[in-house]
């Protein structure tokens, strides 16, 4: 109920009264001109009294009385309607709300119906215009315009003519027409120089062109070139990193206008660096610094043979050149003459080794008499054989160091997240992090040799290994009895391992696998020294002289034979073998010198025999009668007796050592 | 870098320095640390401060512990030197007191290379405030292992200091390796009780 102009009152359709009265055509219509309250009375003194109006609940409360309250719930029903069975409820008649009837009737729509029809209607149109409105705010389905808007054409931009499919079918379609009319031309040329085999002026320009591109396509799959405006020039330079196209080292390239009488020549002109156009060679070799070789380390001052320079009377030669030949030679000139300022340089940081350097010469001191010579030879710009001079191994040791070289990257790269171009090797990354001491970081910041110092490695550990090589083909050429073979178990190229191996012809079954540590032994070389080795881990230092290294061998052949007679005395097929008495390899004999030796015995007890094996001499052999009783015995009956080793009855040690146990068996 | 024992000593530097040329030792140089205390701004109990710190032998590396209750509540860092650029970038955090910056400067000995031994003198501002001394046993970094012994090097060679181990060698039972923050969380407790000392 709302209090307005006009107040209505609509007559609800609860009772049953109302829904028998007669159908009304009008409305009860009361107007009243405000909203005063009534006056319920005036009073004497002219206060005014006001009827209260009804307030909702005294409404609700005024038409529930109305309700015939009995009529609707029925006097048997108990009051709370829950328990009551939804099937009594059909009985009563017209219920207020979901009740099942027989009687349809039609709910009267009231004299309002059409208004609310409308304003639903017109409520469902805006709801509708609202969607309109939301789809086309939000999405570009439809685009709303007001009413005054021009209707516009839009005008295609140069952008959209171009990414415009049909613009680029019409481009596609004027490129082959061009290429058509390309290929058109050279089919008319092709078959005028068919007809004409190929004289006319045009035509030689033509094949001239073609065979110019060509070749320089096969140059460009080795070197560098470049086209700077008019002029097309290369690069020489060696470098992986780092500049290039350096003007020291470009070298031009321009096409050769051929004549006739110049087939076999390439039509590609090279025109190399004037310093560079000559053919060098780097050789190193060992050499030995003494007397007669004084004059011999350097190049003789009068000597042309390796001095050669470009002149310019040899230009029309270097003309004549096949491009492949002088861009080789050119590039392997800078590079060698580059190599040897490097190393040059390095010998002069060196200070605790003497260099000397003269005449593209260097002698650097390797050890003890013997130095190390790098020679920078230069030889005539023209085709033919170079003899290779120098230590062939060591020079392509120095090839190769150099080739490594150009390849290490000493700047590590930039990564994803930039990081900072540095030196510093991987394993110093986290030193702060880390809380390494001064001690740590200096132990993993690992520095690069230089070149030089790695070919002096290199070098002498080589100088090393021939010596041992020498010395070990002497020991096996010498030594009868046992054999000595030797052979490479490790070769680098600064250290290498060689072992020895000892046997006696003939007597092999007798050396089990006891005797295996004594017949093998081995010599270790570094750069700076050899050490010889025996299987049970003793060392003997032999530096760097090959005599020593001779004693080392020849000692572990002593100490062989020491087993071999022991093994023997003991393994022997005869019924009754020899006693080992006492057996010492680390004895000495009068002047302090190694001398193994082994005192045997035989079973009757009658004779000792002793073997003395002196280094690098013949065996010495004694015999005495054997010591019953030490206290009661004269010595002048105990003497030893030496005999003649070379008088005894066989050829090797061990024939010998058998014919004497045999012959000592039994007296 | 070894398991390291710093104490303050009641001597002077010089002092103990004569004491350890006297049983062998060979002078390898000087060295310095310090302590400096980073604050925030307005002083409040929610942000608490951090203490950075760096040594001489790490010369890399800057230590930063934020000091709580206990050693191993309190968050401990080493970084590389570049850590204090960025901490002057967030000064709107944290401020460097310096005036209640540490520096501990003198000289260090190695006596028979497997001991080096730093005196040093404490001094805040330009008032001194007392002498540290540092003992590292370089070989082993197993506290448990060597920790008898150093204890037994200090009575043998001062006689006197012995009795107060530091932290680290009474909480560690298994063997754990000691590092270098365990050394400056030392100087950080030395440093602390310096600054209370007039």
């Amino acid at each position: 109920m709302e209090d307005g102009d006009e107040v209505v009152e609509p007559i609800e359709p609860e009772s049953e009264d109302i829904v028998n009265l007669t159908k009304r055509l009008g409305v009860d219509l009361v107007l009243e001109s405000n909203d005063d309250w009534k006056i319920q009375e005036i009073g004497f003194d002219g206060v005014e009294r006001y009827l209260q109006p009804e307030t909702f609940t005294d409404h609700v409360g005024k038409l529930a009385r109305k309700v015939e309250w009995t009529k609707l719930v029925g006097t048997k029903s108990p009051y709370e309607n829950s328990k009551v069975d939804p099937e009594d409820e059909l009985d009563d008649e017209n219920v207020a709300k979901g009740g099942l009837n027989e009687e349809l009737v039609t709910p009267e729509a009231g004299p309002w119906s059409s208004v609310a029809k409308y304003l639903h209607e017109s409520l469902n149109q805006l709801n509708s215009l609202l969607d309109v409105i939301s789809v086309t705010k939000s999405t570009d389905y439809m685009k709303a315009l007001t009413v005054l808007d021009p209707i516009t054409v839009q005008e295609p931009t140069p952008e959209t003519i171009s990414t415009n499919r049909g613009t680029q079918w019409i481009w596609k379609r004027r490129a082959l027409q061009e290429a058509v009319q390309v290929l058109d031309m050279a089919q008319k040329q092709r078959q005028r120089a068919s007809s004409n085999l190929g004289l006319s002026a045009d035509y030689m320009a033509h094949l001239q062109r073609t065979k110019f591109f060509e070749e320089l396509r096969e140059m460009r799959e080795i070197w560098r070139v470049r086209k700077v405006g008019d002029y097309i020039c290369g690069d020489l330079s060696y470098h992986i990193f780092g500049w290039k196209y350096d003007t020291p080292a470009i070298f031009d390239i321009s096409r050769r206008s051929l004549s006739n009488n110049m087939e076999n020549l390439s039509i590609i002109e090279v025109s190399v660096p004037k310093d560079l156009a000559r053919r060098s060679m780097l050789a190193v070799s060992i050499v030995q610094d003494d007397i007669q070789s004084g004059n011999g380390l350097f190049r003789d001052p009068k000597d042309k043979k390796y001095t050669y320079s470009y002149r310019e009377s040899d230009s029309e030669k270097v003309k004549l050149l096949h491009w492949k030949d002088s861009l080789k030679w050119a590039q392997n000139t800078l590079l060698l003459r580059d190599v040897f300022k490097t190393i040059c340089t390095d010998a002069i940081k060196l200070r605790n080794r003497l260099s000397i350097i003269r005449d593209n010469v260097l002698l650097i001191h390797l050890f003890d008499d013997y130095l190390l010579r790098f020679e920078l030879q230069w030889f005539p710009f023209q085709t033919g054989e170079i003899k290779e001079e120098g230590d062939i191994y060591l020079n392509r040791v120095l090839r190769e160091m150099i080739i490594g070289f150009e390849c290490t990257k000493f700047i590590r790269p930039q990564f994803f997240c930039s990081m900072p171009v540095t030196h510093l090797p991987e394993a110093l990354d986290l030193r702060g992090c880390g809380g390494f001491n001064t001690a740590q970081i200096e132990e993993r910041a690992v520095r690069s040799r230089s070149i030089l110092q790695r070919m002096l490695d290199v070098a002498s550990h080589r100088a090393l290994v021939t010596m041992v090589s020498d010395v070990a083909e002497r020991v096996s050429r010498i030594s009868l009895d046992p054999t000595v073979q030797y052979r490479w178990l490790n070769c680098g190229r600064t250290t290498s391992r060689m072992m020895f191996n000892m046997t006696s012809k003939d007597f092999e079954m007798y050396i089990g696998t006891i005797s295996s540590v004594r017949s093998v032994f081995f010599a270790n070389i570094s750069s700076d020294g050899v050490e010889v080795e025996t299987k049970d881990g003793i060392k003997m230092k032999c530096q760097r002289d090959p005599a020593r290294v001779m004693y080392a061998c020849q000692y572990a052949m002593c100490c062989y034979s020491v087993t071999m007679v022991s093994t023997m005395s003991r393994n022997n097929n005869w019924v009754t073998p020899f006693q080992t008495m006492c057996a010492n390899v680390f004895a000495l004999d009068e002047r302090g010198n190694p001398a193994p030796n082994i005192v045997l015995c035989n079973q009757a007890a009658t004779r000792s025999i002793l073997f003395v094996f002196h280094v690098g001499m013949e065996p010495e052999v004694f015999v005495r009668r054997f010591i019953v009783n030490e206290e009661t015995m004269k010595p002048e009956e105990h003497e030893w007796k030496k005999l003649c080793y070379s008088r005894l009855h066989g050829a090797t040690l061990c024939r010998k050592i058998d014919a004497l146990l045999v012959f000592l068996r039994d007296h | 870098m070894g398991v390291t024992w710093v104490f303050e000593a009641e001597q002077t530097a010089k002092s103990v320095e004569r004491l350890l040329e006297s049983i062998g030792g060979d002078l390898h140089g000087t060295f310095i640390v310090d302590v400096t205390p980073f604050n925030p701004p307005t002083p409040s109990s929610d942000y608490p401060s951090n203490v950075v710190m760096h040594h001489s032998k790490c010369p890399q590396s800057t230590f930063s512990i934020c000091p709580k209750d206990t050693f191993k509540k309190s968050p401990k860092a080493v970084c590389d030197r570049g850590f204090d650029l960025i901490l002057s970038k967030l000064s709107s955090g944290l401020i460097a007191d310096n005036a209640g910056k540490i520096e501990i400067i003198g000289n260090e000995y190695s006596l028979y290379k497997d001991w080096m031994i730093r005196v040093g003198t404490a001094t805040q501002g330009t008032t001194v405030k007392g002498v540290v001394v540092e003992i590292e046993y370089d070989p082993s970094i197993i506290v448990i292992q060597c920790k008898d012994m150093m204890i037994e090097f200090v009575k043998s060679v001062f006689n006197k200091y012995h009795e107060t181990l530091p932290e680290i060698f009474k909480i560690t039972e298994k063997p754990e390796s000691y590092t270098a923050l365990d050394t400056m969380w030392q100087y950080l407790g030395i440093a602390t009780k310096l600054r209370k000392k007039t």
